[in-house]
């Protein structure tokens, strides 16, 4: 039944041959897979088996300690206390971001003309490295030369003015407003981008039947949102989990830990106290935590997924 | 169902105001910083913060550019670039082969890789340390470029991956039908297609490589490697409490970014929206 | 010698969802072949088949002598010209051409030549070096021919291709393809389409298929043929009401017996008529159906030996003819397709004549009775 003749006639080149062709799908994939696997894969892992060991990273005296460090880990008050921060962080970045964002979109969605001047500067925030922000603000919030301070100042609210950084009761609020600040922008065009996405066809039904532009806002805008809202939270907390660069650089997960990340704990634990293995063992702990906190999230708001 | 006189007010009245408030929020904290860099070191502690500065004074300008900040800006452009055509290239052969080929395990691989964007990269810092410092790449710009193109694949993956999904099948068919194997049909009908969705990644993974921190200050030592974000904190040292001189190194850093979104606002914009599109 | 055969061919998605069962099927050399039936009768899939971009079949199909079950499809010697046009967005019209030229290493000159002798053919010189998205349907439809004539094949494959154009476009382009069957004797052409009037117009062997549970019953072929032979001799009452428009009239009836000239049937509505065709086979009282197409329902003038009488319950005027809607079909209105303004309105009764040489006769399971 089946006769193989594939002499090609004018015309035909064929392309690769069999062979070539079934093994085509991973020459695709190599690269990529090759790359997650050794940058990806084997540093997760190898995080974990680096937590079974009590290094300082330089000889090379690694001493087995088995569970030792978890179990350490679970007493550790420093790192649930860094966990809490990053839950606060996630809190508030919600809570502040979302809602400030929402009012932009509805700002740059009503502005007409101007809308493509203030879109272009609001967007600044993002363009900036956290470097480069870690250490602006980090002048801003300056007890003694920081333009906030001198401008409570000159309202005349100068009682008002603390060492937003160094005092323990303000770093973290004060590192939360930053990176709002710099995220803001990010959630504003996701919700304009929700709000464009809206069919023009129901406003108008809507107004023939006589709604008013408020009404059609909170009754269907908003609701229509909903997905896209999804997903700014989701993100939004997921990012907060992971957060390290601003916070390094501003107080250095200071003073006293009142800003400390989970993140800054484990650089901490590696590059200043030389803590290898319980250093590992804060990054592998910290993987567990987001991985779990991030099912959760995601599950949890399944509902919410917009209908395609 | 008229809007209630406080509805129409606030609407006309307090969105605006909304919108003036957060564009002051958003620009003080730049035109400070600008501003004082253009102030000098005694200025900037005998005046008011908030002052204008008395002239456009440059000599900070000079003084960090006199530096190896070049270099910095070398390093920066020579390691984004290099790992940018390394992530198209690669997440787009990676892509095709998930939009289009089938094989055992499509799904289940391509699942694994998306879920590597919820993965901290901070974890791997510490094994990618050892491991770099074992190959012998420490302190050497290509010791970026692996860390850079992994952790940018999964996103740069699942983008690509949707958007080849959207090229009709009859244009492979006919490719097929025309000679050519998936190589050629890769090569000459889907890459050339796929120019939005590359400039996309392109220019997501630019800006966050651009702005990474992290792994460049701790994978690199030496001024000769370092890219720019590592300028600022180099910096520190030298000028320690020159305000106006560190907001001068921070200005400049910043500048290659805000210029070229002055040029590509609206694709600049559009990259950087490609993160919100795990949902 | 470029003829295409497929045998015993049957293919299902997945182990419950047939799509094609028990295809034999030969198209001559140098044949215009039309694949016509239902959404989802597998027309598309055998073009495919043919084609080589199909497959997990079982049976065999052959290209000339060559058995292609195995062979790529740049290796069949076929082109195809896709409903959707699939023209490369990102190349001129000219390296559309060109391209599977090029894939095959050909000669430039020789490439050279083709793609310009195509253009000449298809009128589309002027628009050698435009991009896709600057042409119109019609043109894209043209580049998408001339594509599939440079590579000079024994056989082309057409899948719907009119089918996104225009009404005007559509008859235009129509022509077009049957000037360039002519004007390539040599080559084969199958053309899937399930518009009946372009494979009536266009073929010279229509393969109707069966789709869904006739398909089951009957298998995926329900009758291959000329266009005249299905539309004058349908061979069951698929093929009967799909040619043609508007669809053959069909009325329940019981057979009475069989006579020297034919067979006499009782309609539900009383009237008698006999059908020269062969129904020994059947039981006195079993159940039939008359079939008998709207343009043979002619109004009577004067005497004449098989009539239907009915109500009138609509008219529509086109102009040149006009449809008389008739109650009393079995679940549709009769219509009557006559010249000019047909004379009656609504509410009228009136007078059909249903000649015996214009009906037909199908049994309980749909088959057609033989003409006698």
């Amino acid at each position: 039944m089946t006769d193989i003749t594939t002499r090609p006639a004018d015309g035909g080149a064929g392309g690769a041959t069999l062979s070539l062709r079934t093994f085509a799908p991973a020459i695709f994939l190599a690269p990529a897979v090759l790359l997650l696997a050794v940058y990806l894969l084997y540093p997760l892992v190898d995080s974990f088996r680096l937590s079974l060991l009590d290094w300082n990273g330089l000889g090379s005296d690694a001493r087995f300690v088995g569970l030792d460090n978890w179990k350490k880990l679970a007493s550790d008050t420093l790192f649930w206390e860094a966990a809490w921060n990053n839950i606060l962080l996630a809190v508030f970045s919600v809570v502040v971001q979302m809602p400030i964002a929402l009012i932009l979109a509805v700002v740059l969605d009503n502005a007409g003309k101007g809308s493509r001047i203030l879109k272009i500067l609001y967007f600044l925030p993002l363009l900036m490295s956290s470097v480069a922000l870690g250490v602006l603000f980090k002048y801003f919030y300056d007890v003694t030369f920081g333009p906030l301070n001198a401008l409570l100042d000159f309202v005349g609210l100068g009682y008002l003015a603390q060492d937003w950084l160094g005092d323990t009761r303000f770093s973290l609020g004060a590192v939360i407003a930053v990176v709002c600040w710099q995220y803001i922008p990010f959630y504003m065009v996701l919700f304009m981008a929700g709000l464009a996405s809206f069919p023009a066809e129901i406003s108008e039904a809507a107004k023939l039947d006589g709604a008013s532009e408020t009404t059609i806002f909170w009754k269907m805008k908003l609701p229509h949102l909903k997905g896209t809202m999804r997903t700014a939270i989701v993100l939004s907390v997921i990012g907060a989990l992971r957060y390290f660069d601003l916070i390094y650089v501003m107080t250095g997960g200071g003073p006293e830990g009142s800003s400390e990340l989970m993140a800054t704990y484990m650089y901490r634990n590696v590059f200043s106290s030389f803590q290898l293995g319980y250093g590992s063992t804060v990054a592998s702990g910290m993987f567990i935590v987001v991985i779990l906190i991030a099912s959760v999230l995601l599950r949890f708001s399944k509902r919410y997924e917009t209908e395609v | 169902m008229a809007s209630s006189p406080v509805a129409r007010v606030t609407g006309r009245v307090a969105v605006p105001v909304l919108g003036l408030f957060w564009l002051a929020v958003t620009t003080v904290p730049f035109l400070f910083m600008v501003m004082t860099s253009f102030k000098s070191q005694q200025e900037s502690f005998s005046s008011s913060v908030w002052a204008l500065p008395e002239a456009l004074d440059f000599v900070n300008y000079e003084s960090v550019l006199n530096g190896p900040f070049l270099t910095y800006f070398k390093n920066s452009v020579m390691v984004v670039v290099i790992s940018v055509v390394l992530i198209m290239l690669i997440s787009a052969m990676a892509a095709f082969a998930f939009a289009r080929m089938r094989f055992r395990f499509n799904e289940a691989l391509f699942g694994l890789i998306v879920a590597g964007m919820i993965v901290p990269i901070h974890i791997t810092l510490v094994p990618i340390y050892l491991m770099t410092r074992q190959m012998g790449l420490y302190d050497s710009q290509f010791a970026l470029i692996g860390p850079y193109v992994a952790t940018s694949l999964p996103i740069s993956v699942f983008i690509l991956t949707e958007f080849m999904r959207q090229i009709p099948k009859e244009l492979e068919e006919a490719a097929r039908l025309d000679g050519c194997g998936p190589f050629a049909i890769f090569f000459k009908v889907f890459l050339p297609l796929s120019g939005p969705g590359l400039s996309t990644i392109a220019i997501y993974n630019g800006i966050m490589l651009w702005n990474e921190f992290i792994f460049a200050y701790v994978l690199t030592s030496s001024t000769g490697t370092r890219t720019l974000p590592l300028a600022i904190w180099d910096y520190q040292g030298q000028y320690t409490s020159n305000i106006p001189a560190i907001l001068t190194v921070v200005t400049l850093t910043s500048l290659p970014l805000v210029v070229a979104y002055a040029f590509g606002q609206e694709k600049i914009v559009k990259g950087m929206m490609a993160g919100s599109l795990k949902g | 010698m470029t003829s295409i055969t497929l045998s015993g061919v049957n293919k299902s998605f997945g182990a419950n969802f047939p799509v094609i069962r028990d295809v034999d099927l030969t198209i001559e050399d140098g044949e215009f072949c039309v694949f016509l039936g239902p959404s989802g009768c597998g027309k598309s899939t055998l073009l495919r088949m043919v084609a080589g971009l199909e497959t997990g079949y079982s049976g065999q199909i052959r290209i000339g002598d060559r058995v292609v079950d195995k062979v790529e499809p740049a290796d069949r010697q076929v082109a195809m010209v896709f409903q959707n046009y699939a023209l490369y967005p990102h190349m001129s019209v000219y390296d559309n051409m060109a391209f599977g030229l090029r894939q095959a290493k050909t000669a430039k000159d020789e490439i050279d030549r083709r793609v310009k002798d195509a253009a000449r053919i298809l009128q589309i010189e002027p628009l050698l070096e435009r991009m896709p998205r600057a042409l119109s349907g019609g043109q894209r439809q043209r580049v998408a021919i001339g594509r599939a004539i440079v590579r000079q094949p024994k056989v082309f494959l057409f899948d719907e291709p009119l089918s996104n154009l225009d009404a005007a476009l559509r008859v235009h382009m129509r022509s077009e393809i049957a000037t360039l069957h002519r004007n390539f004797p040599a080559a084969s052409m199958i053309y899937v389409t399930h518009d009946q009037t372009e494979a009536m117009a266009l073929a010279d062997k229509i393969v109707l298929l069966h789709a869904g549970k006739d398909m089951l019953k009957h298998g995926s072929i329900a009758q291959v043929g000329k266009p005249l032979d299905l539309y004058h001799r349908p061979r069951n009452l698929f093929v009967a009401g799909f040619l043609g428009s508007p669809t053959m009239n069909f009325l329940e009836a019981t057979f009475v017996a069989q006579e020297p000239v034919g067979a006499r049937v009782v309609l539900k509505s009383g009237e008698e008529l006999t059908v020269p065709v062969d129904g020994s086979t059947l039981a006195a009282g079993a159940p039939v159906t008359l079939g008998v197409r709207p343009e043979h329902l002619s109004p009577v003038v004067g005497p004449a030996p098989q009539t239907l009488t009915r109500k009138v319950s609509a008219v529509e005027h086109f102009g040149e003819y006009s449809f008389v809607y008739l109650e009393g079909g079995t679940s549709a209105p009769l219509i009557a397709k006559v010249p000019g303004d047909g004379g009656v309105k609504a509410g009228d009764s009136a007078t059909y004549a249903a000649p015996a040489d214009c009906c037909h006769l199908f049994d309980a399971d749909g088959i057609a009775l033989n003409h006698i």
